[in-house]
């Protein structure tokens, strides 16, 4: 009777620990959330830290009250954490589901090892029921990271998303902009006529020519730089080539893309946000800031041409050959993501340049994108 | 001799481009005649009159009928040996143009090297067509324009070539025969031969020809193929502006 309890007591204190543990762990991450070895290490050493030392403290073995005095020093450490971190938990919390596959394994580590030390089964009941926990620990585990994969490929899609709807707002300013400079053209329609007649009338052709060229301004939007009707490259060439212009002395940009082509906008929006992105930061870092962007759409295919100024000449880098004209470990993940993409659509990309020129010219089939 | 036409109701863009071909021409060693209609009335009744052009510059907004309808009435037959480079001045263009499988989409204004590199374009094309293409079948040797011809076949010992006055049978290799042709065909299978300029449609494992036959492009085929359509769709996309 009296071994039984100890049993139980000694379970339910492992148990409290493991639970801390895990919660400690979680809050560690969050706070350490650049390097986990970090995080792991700390909660290794305060663990360690907190079950030394009433051992030590006594000098001799209490089985129950050296753990216990353990885990509640354990417990002080917890708290103390928990509360020099402040509440600003807005992360959802995961599903239920997820959080019971997560208990999964140190339930069953658990009971494995009680069963190890305190039960007293037949071997081969002790093997089959570790084969089982061991099972079930590596299910939960693939599980976990499965979620894990999906929660990066959702973040990675939320952030195109958001780039989209910024282009769209971008595009959508520039259309208002068009539409009131059309508005107040055709208000004036009248007073411009008949200043137009009256300069005519003198025989004044030199002076109705400029005035006219004045009226041309008007109408033309500054903001609209691409506008081939297909929604989807309009908007993300116009948001980028206003970017562009901002910083460079010289953009050109021809687009020849039917209106009703639509290619998956999530891929385009890769390719050409990439594409572009990285001619832009090259040009700007050279002497004579310029790029040159063409898309077409024809046979079929669907043809993308960017070529700007670079500063050096790019220099190879890597298995895939790629270009880089940067120092930090960090660049390339963008070519990388539109090199895949473009494979993926057994399309063909390729670089060139040479004497302060940089191109990249993209081969898509409109049939697969 | 090349034949240009002009097609377009702003007079003075007419001239203009005329002026600009004219110089091209001599400046590329070549004999131009232009001629110009400033309705699509007047170029659809004169194109049944005069002797075939080889390109025609056409305007898409035009009063009546548009550049299209036009561009509709000069494929009616499937013929797509005239050249039509589109010219417009607004950006947009609907799908519709494809179908009538324009050499090129200008937008104006237009640089003279935009209307350099079309016209080079237009004439290499030619002068590949203007080679002859010689096969033996029954007793005699016959003589096709390779421009005419569309594509080959291969079928056991024969070969079948798709040309534009229909299909013709003779014995023969298909490696023999790719051998003969200048380099604007293109092997996209082992028993496919293909004229580039008849192309409608690429995808990675077909080609669509103008005729409407689909042709596959075998596996071990379509790495080459796509490096040779980016070849020749390299200088398009190094002049676009």
């Amino acid at each position: 009777m009296w071994e039984y309890s100890w049993y139980v007591q000694r379970g339910g204190i492992i148990l409290i620990a493991a639970i801390l543990n895990l919660l400690l762990l979680k809050n560690l991450m969050k706070s350490f959330a650049g390097n986990r070895i970090w995080a792991g290490f700390a909660l290794g050493s305060v663990e360690a830290a907190c079950y030394l030392l009433p051992y030590f403290a006594a000098g001799r073995i209490f089985y129950i009250q050296e753990m216990a005095a353990g885990v509640l020093l354990f417990l002080l450490c917890f708290v103390l954490i928990q509360r020099g971190k402040g509440t600003e938990n807005e992360e959802r919390a995961p599903e239920k589901g997820q959080m019971a596959l997560l208990f999964v394994i140190p339930v069953t580590g658990m009971l494995a090892l009680f069963c190890l030390f305190f039960g007293e089964l037949k071997p081969y009941l002790f093997s089959v029921l570790c084969c089982g926990c061991i099972l079930a620990v590596n299910l939960s585990v693939f599980y976990l990271y499965h979620i894990l994969v999906q929660n990066d490929a959702h973040i990675r899609q939320r952030d195109i998303y958001r780039q989209q709807t910024d282009h769209y707002r971008n595009q959508l300013e520039v259309i208002e902009e068009s539409q009131k400079r059309i508005r107040a053209l055709r208000h004036d329609m009248k007073n411009h006529l008949l200043h137009l007649r009256a300069l005519l009338q003198h025989g004044d052709c030199e002076a109705a020519l400029h005035y006219l060229k004045e009226m041309e301004g008007e109408i033309e939007n500054p903001g609209e730089h691409v506008s081939c009707g297909n929604q989807e490259i309009d908007s993300l060439l116009n948001y980028k080539i206003q970017k562009a212009k901002q910083v460079l002395t010289k953009v050109e940009c021809g687009v020849y893309v039917p209106v009703e082509l639509m290619p998956k906008s999530f891929d385009i929006n890769v390719i050409l946000g990439n594409l572009l992105d990285n001619g832009m930061e090259a040009a700007q870092r050279s002497e004579k800031k310029w790029m040159k962007v063409v898309i077409r759409a024809d046979k079929g295919l669907l043809l993308i041409h960017i070529a700007n100024s670079c500063g050096e000449v790019p220099r190879r880098k890597g298995r895939y050959g790629f270009f880089s004209t940067k120092e930090d470990v960090g660049h390339g993940i963008g070519l990388e993501n539109v090199r895949r993409m473009v494979e993926r659509q057994n399309g063909s990309m390729e670089f060139g340049g040479g004497e302060g020129e940089f191109f990249v010219d993209v081969l898509l089939y409109v049939s697969e994108v | 001799m090349y034949h240009i036409g002009i097609c377009d109701d702003d007079k003075l863009f007419c001239a203009q481009l005329e002026e600009l071909v004219c110089s091209l021409g001599t400046e590329l060693g070549r004999k131009i005649e232009t001629e110009a209609w400033y309705t699509g009335e007047s170029v659809m009744e004169d194109l049944e009159k005069i002797p075939p052009l080889d390109l025609l510059f056409l305007d898409i907004e035009l009063y009546e009928n548009s550049g299209i309808d036009v561009g509709k009435y000069i494929r009616r037959e499937d013929d797509y040996r005239m050249h039509i480079v589109y010219v417009s001045s607004r950006q947009e263009y609907a799908m519709e143009l494809f179908r009538l499988q324009p050499l090129d989409f200008l937008i104006k204004p237009i640089s003279r090297e935009q209307v350099k590199e079309v016209l080079m374009r237009s004439l290499k094309q030619r002068a590949g067509g203007k080679a002859l293409f010689e096969y033996q079948k029954g007793g005699g040797f016959y003589q096709v324009p390779c421009e005419e011809i569309l594509y080959f076949m291969s079928n056991d010992k024969k070969i079948i070539m798709a040309a534009k006055d229909g299909m013709q049978e003779f014995y023969g290799k298909l490696r023999e025969v790719a051998g003969k042709l200048p380099p604007g065909f293109l092997a996209i299978h082992q028993s496919y031969l293909i004229n580039m300029d008849y192309v409608a449609e690429y995808t990675y494992e077909s080609v669509k020809m103008q005729d409407g036959s689909l042709l596959s492009i075998s596996k071990p085929y379509r790495k080459a193929v796509r490096s040779r359509i980016k070849e020749w769709a390299k200088e398009r996309m190094h002049v676009g502006i």
